[in-house]
């Protein structure tokens, strides 16, 4: 699945294993899917589009 | 049980380190072979809890992985353990020459047999499933 988590990290400055602090998951989970090699849960994505302030389809999808 | 980077080196080392005490129990104190099957086996649960706990505290995403990695190592491991122990039924000069190998002395009790059986069993599953997270990390992204 595509995503916009490189994008809006790099926006705001923070480093993979900063962003992985902040979603409690590994810096190589969050590499697997920031790089589309593996995809979130539900929950997951919802933390995720939560600590960039966006909505789960403005980080998720296809565009 | 939340990812715990702290928590899964803790049972991941632990894990490790019953696995070193155990090496070292078999070569120090092989020649009292009645208390290995019993050490072997509350080894063996030690190291399963410890394999568990370390896995709970994996993210979601490296759980999945993992699990992924242990279908087919598991898979892989079940062919190449039937494989070995047809071989050795087909060839059972083979059997006898494992059983001296590893126990010495004869004649060999029909528990040795299957200790070395179940020692073969748990052996490949392991050796396998490193086999698939070695290939499985290699493997591009699709």
């Amino acid at each position: 699945m595509k995503n916009r988590i490189k994008v809006l990290r790099a926006e705001r400055n923070w480093s993979q294993a900063e962003l992985a602090d902040r979603i409690n998951i590994a810096r190589q989970s969050l590499n697997a899917i920031e790089n589309g090699k593996a995809d979130p849960s539900l929950p997951l994505g919802m933390r995720i589009a939560k600590v960039f302030g966006a909505r789960v389809e403005d980080v998720f999808g296809e565009d | 049980m939340a990812y715990s980077r702290k928590g899964r080196l803790i049972f991941r080392g632990a894990l490790f380190a019953v696995a070193a005490a155990w090496a070292a129990f078999v070569l120090l104190l092989h020649p009292s072979r009645n208390l290995v099957p019993y050490v072997a086996v509350a080894v063996l649960i030690v190291c399963l809890v410890l394999a568990i706990r370390a896995f709970l505290y994996l993210d979601e995403v490296e759980q999945a992985r993992r699990l992924r990695v242990a279908s087919y190592g598991a898979i892989f491991g079940v062919w190449v353990t039937t494989s070995f122990l047809l071989f050795l039924t087909i060839q059972p000069s083979m059997l006898e020459g494992l059983a001296d190998m590893l126990i010495r002395h004869r004649p060999h009790l029909p528990l040795e047999y299957f200790g070395l059986g179940v020692m073969a069993a748990i052996s490949a599953q392991c050796l396998c499933g490193l086999l698939a997270s070695l290939v499985l990390r290699l493997k591009p992204a699709a």
